[in-house]
């Protein structure tokens, strides 16, 4: 193959690689959008949450809080898609933290309670369901049912309510299942 | 094999080269001192570190960089880790008196005077905090000191207030049942340690003091909680010791022999304690 040959195949490769508007049938993803305004960072994290996209969430909590600083809202959004990837150890300080900060919010203290529930806390996850529920001024019912179970889990804490269906599965070293228990519901941020 | 001048003067200047690159060694030195401005490292130090170690850390921190009110704060809460309280009382005392000084600093010097039993100390120190700073740290050392002097109503309301501060109020409902067990208000001692129990089931402390206030009661028999075997032999020796000194020395001794055989080592005290009554 001559050289001018070779430099033109060069150039035509790199023509290949714009964007949208390159041929079908490609095999590699289209390439970042240059020059296009960036989206809120939360905006995306909380709409991955919502697609059950938590891996991709945790990112763009990552990049909020590059941006804005670990606040309470950050913070919580970290916890959070760590508890729903069954990092509970990863959560738990990030959550802990969310509750302490200033602006913390009800969902926040619920999230903080359904990891707590997880890691058998019941009695400490009663307390903080009860402090989500009275920051909500009792407007959710999520936080009211998940108050209820912790309440019966305290009051008889060998009871495995086999027969209820609201045991709330443990999770195993090193798999990182979502969240299994049926009746106790994160809230969304 | 004959060596060239030319490779001689070649090793020489690499071994200077080696001797340049000290002083970059000594700037990272250097820059360790202000270590204490890294929240990492610092939080290490007071959280999973030796505490006299942490006290090394902050000492040299502090004479690093004078004036550093985290590297005070840290020299003082890591003497009061390393149960060395008399120096931690200056340490607070020394940072309490900088203007930079906040609400937390007073109670943090409040809990180290309680500490080395400096109960006017204390209580003056608290009653320089205003009111409208409430923690829980706060209202546990105030309930403590209302304890030491015997100002029972105000202790109640201090650990009602402390209990409710937290969402893991086991230790305080424990020392407030500890304070009913002090007044020889008995039923109410039980109520609270078995609401610590509640809150807690792993809490041995409260285990140990449900015992005593049920045998208190004259009440010898172990209450349904969860427990180990282990935990079992000594609530029973405990038991026995209380029924002993209550006069009660047949069911004591029952109660000793119990210990022994449900411990699942041996039980030196309570073997030893059986021998002697066995013996005198």
């Amino acid at each position: 193959m001559t050289r001018p040959a070779l430099l033109l195949a060069l150039l035509l490769a790199g023509c290949g690689g714009e964007g949208l508007n390159r041929s079908a049938g490609g095999v590699f993803a289209p390439g970042l959008a240059r020059g296009a305004e960036e989206a809120d960072p939360l905006l995306v994290a909380a709409r991955l949450m919502d697609a059950g996209e938590y891996e991709l969430a945790l990112d763009a909590y990552t990049r909020a809080a590059s941006r804005q600083g670990l606040t309470a809202e950050t913070l919580a959004g970290l916890g959070t898609a760590n508890l729903r990837l069954g990092r509970l150890g990863a959560a738990e300080p990030l959550l802990r933290r969310a509750v302490a900060a200033e602006g913390a919010t009800p969902q926040a203290w619920n999230n903080l309670g359904v990891l707590l529930m997880e890691r058998r806390g019941w009695a400490e996850a009663a307390e903080t369901f009860r402090r989500a529920y009275a920051l909500d001024s009792g407007s959710s019912d999520t936080i009211r049912d998940n108050l209820r179970l912790a309440l019966a889990r305290v009051a008889d804490p060998s009871y495995t309510g086999v027969n209820e269906g609201d045991q709330t599965r443990v999770i195993g070293y090193g798999s990182e299942s979502p969240l299994g228990g049926a009746d106790l519901e994160v809230e969304p941020l | 094999m004959r060596h060239s001048p030319a490779a001689a003067a070649l090793v020489g200047l690499s071994l200077l080269a080696a001797c340049a690159s000290g002083g970059d060694e000594v700037d990272a030195a250097m820059r360790e001192l202000d270590m204490v401005d890294d929240p990492g490292i610092a939080s290490a130090m007071m959280s999973v570190a030796d505490p006299e170690e942490a006290v090394a850390f902050f000492a040299q921190a502090r004479v690093a960089n004078p004036g550093s009110m985290d590297a005070m704060r840290g020299e003082a809460a890591s003497l009061v880790r390393a149960n060395r309280a008399t120096d931690g009382v200056a340490a607070w005392k020394a940072v309490v008196a900088d203007p930079r000084a906040t609400d937390a600093d007073r109670v943090e010097l409040a809990g180290a005077q309680i500490r080395i039993n400096d109960w006017t100390g204390a209580r003056a120190t608290l009653d320089a905090i205003p009111p409208t700073y409430e923690t829980f740290e706060r209202y546990r050392y105030e309930a403590m000191v209302a304890d030491a002097s015997e100002d029972w109503a105000r202790a109640d309301s201090f650990y009602e207030i402390a209990a409710g501060l937290t969402t893991t109020p086991a230790s305080v409902l424990n020392n407030w049942g500890y304070s009913k067990l002090t007044r020889g208000d008995y039923p109410a001692a039980e109520r609270l340690f078995t609401d610590a129990l509640r809150q807690d089931p792993t809490l041995f402390t409260a285990k140990n003091n449900l015992v005593l206030a049920r045998g208190a009661q004259r009440n010898y028999d172990l209450p349904v909680i969860p427990m180990t075997q282990e935990e079992r032999a000594q609530l029973l020796y405990t038991l026995a010791l209380t029924a002993i000194k209550q006069s009660d020395v047949t069911l004591g001794r029952g109660l000793l022999e119990e210990a022994v055989e449900s411990s699942p080592r041996y039980f030196e005290e309570a073997a030893r304690a059986l021998a002697a009554l066995e013996a005198g």
